[in-house]
């Protein structure tokens, strides 16, 4: 089979069916439909994880060993804010303080591991040369976090009460990206250089402006349909009013239980 | 409480682009900064964007239909939406160089623009669960406040 044939079999269709796998465990109603679209999303990751063995000469196959590297620091990452939030205050379910020591740890390996993929010897090499959709992905976060978190933070300093603690974590996060993102434009890496990182962070700043104005006017788009959809929809029935007579009968029974009758007096 | 005067949205806006901004200026002293190639990035960017965006929506437009008859009209504005985005991408990336980048033919750059739009999109994905939840996590151990009860 010709590279081609093999980069569609085991690299775009488990793409496609990932996506939609994902979109039907989330908003189907059927109990068995979400069972099924999970399954087939799980298969249909390691199909694309495994690229780099089933079609190693793809340039697609870039992509899956991209996921490879990058899934172990994201899911330890995850994993650990939920460990260490539902050990929290919460009314049902709380974990252990072990599950909360175990999210910290998380946290600070998966923290530890994305640095080490960009000073340490851990990069992301493909084949052999730095993986560009690992550089593309790492500059994308070290540019957007920083403003995110500050972001978040005046949001959260400009509605909340008292939210001091809320504040100083995400300056701490805000601040901490923010020196990783200078650390990176600065010091060179064992595979990657600053001035390297730095091309990444500008072509990172173009995806991430052209993202939104892309999804910014696909979502006009949507509103556009929707309210010209909805002008031409027929007004519905107007209902007429109460007529004399149904006026004289409402009349006739409020007055039949208002009054107490006999029992009134007295 | 802090001013929720109109002064907040200026405020937000200096606290999401300035960081963004302070990166970049040091990442000019480093490199050669604005180029063509960002122009095409962010073209490719946006036209992938919109016809990937536009082709999502519409598939949330049948969980709309739901509670509307499931009526086509809207179905068929988003897919007509996304059919001229992939269009225009694909005329686009056909006028010799304008759009092109190290690819060899106008499918292989469809491909990619895909891939790295992907990849965008995990990287904002991670931005969201490292903010969202280290706000999340701080918010959930707060100390309970004192229930407090006025005096009869």
């Amino acid at each position: 089979m010709e590279e081609q044939s093999l980069a569609l079999f085991f690299f775009w269709l488990p793409g496609v069916a990932i996506v939609a796998g994902l979109i039907l465990a989330l908003l189907s109603k059927t109990g068995s439909v979400r069972r099924v679209a999970a399954m087939v999303t799980g298969a249909s990751l390691l199909l694309v994880l495994s690229t780099p063995w089933t079609v190693p000469s793809s340039p697609s196959s870039a992509f899956g060993h991209f996921i490879g590297s990058v899934l172990g620091p994201c899911v330890l990452l995850g994993v650990g804010l939920h460990n260490v939030g539902f050990s929290g205050n919460v009314p049902v379910g709380r974990l252990s303080n072990n599950d909360r020591n175990a999210g910290i740890a998380m946290l600070v390996l998966g923290g530890g591991w994305l640095l080490a993929m960009h000073w340490g010897p851990l990069t992301p090499t493909y084949p052999s040369q730095v993986n560009g959709y690992w550089l593309v992905f790492w500059s994308t976060v070290v540019l957007v976090t920083p403003g995110v978190g500050a972001g978040l933070l005046v949001l959260v300093r400009t509605y909340g009460d008292e939210r001091h603690a809320e504040q100083r974590m995400l300056g701490m996060l805000a601040l901490t990206l923010l020196l990783v993102g200078l650390a990176g434009l600065t010091v060179d890496g064992p595979t990657l250089s600053s001035s390297a990182f730095a091309d990444a962070m500008w072509l990172a700043a173009a995806d991430v402006f052209g993202m939104v104005v892309g999804l910014g006017a696909a979502m006009v788009v949507l509103a556009l349909v929707l309210v010209v959809y909805e002008r031409q929809m027929t007004p519905p029935p107007v209902a007429q009013g109460p007529s004399e007579h149904d006026l004289e009968r409402v009349t006739t029974i409020l007055q039949s239980n208002l009054s107490g009758g006999e029992s009134d007096r007295g | 409480m802090a001013d929720r005067s109109s002064g907040g949205l200026l405020r937000l806006a200096l606290a999401v682009g300035v960081p963004s901004a302070l990166l970049l200026a040091v990442a000019s002293t480093t490199t050669a900064g604005a180029s063509d190639g960002m122009l095409v990035r962010f073209v490719n960017a946006a036209l992938t964007s919109f016809t990937l965006a536009s082709f999502i929506l519409m598939v949330l437009l049948m969980v709309y239909g739901d509670r509307r008859k499931r009526p086509i009209a809207p179905l068929a504005g988003m897919l007509a939406a996304g059919l001229v985005g992939a269009g225009v991408t694909a005329f686009f990336l056909s006028q010799g160089d304008l759009l092109m980048e190290a690819n060899g033919s106008v499918r292989a750059q469809m491909l990619s623009n895909t891939i790295r739009f992907s990849t965008s999109l995990l990287a904002l994905m991670l931005t969201g669960v490292l903010t969202f939840g280290v706000l999340l996590a701080t918010v959930m151990h707060r100390g309970r406040a004192p229930l407090s009860f006025e005096e009869e």
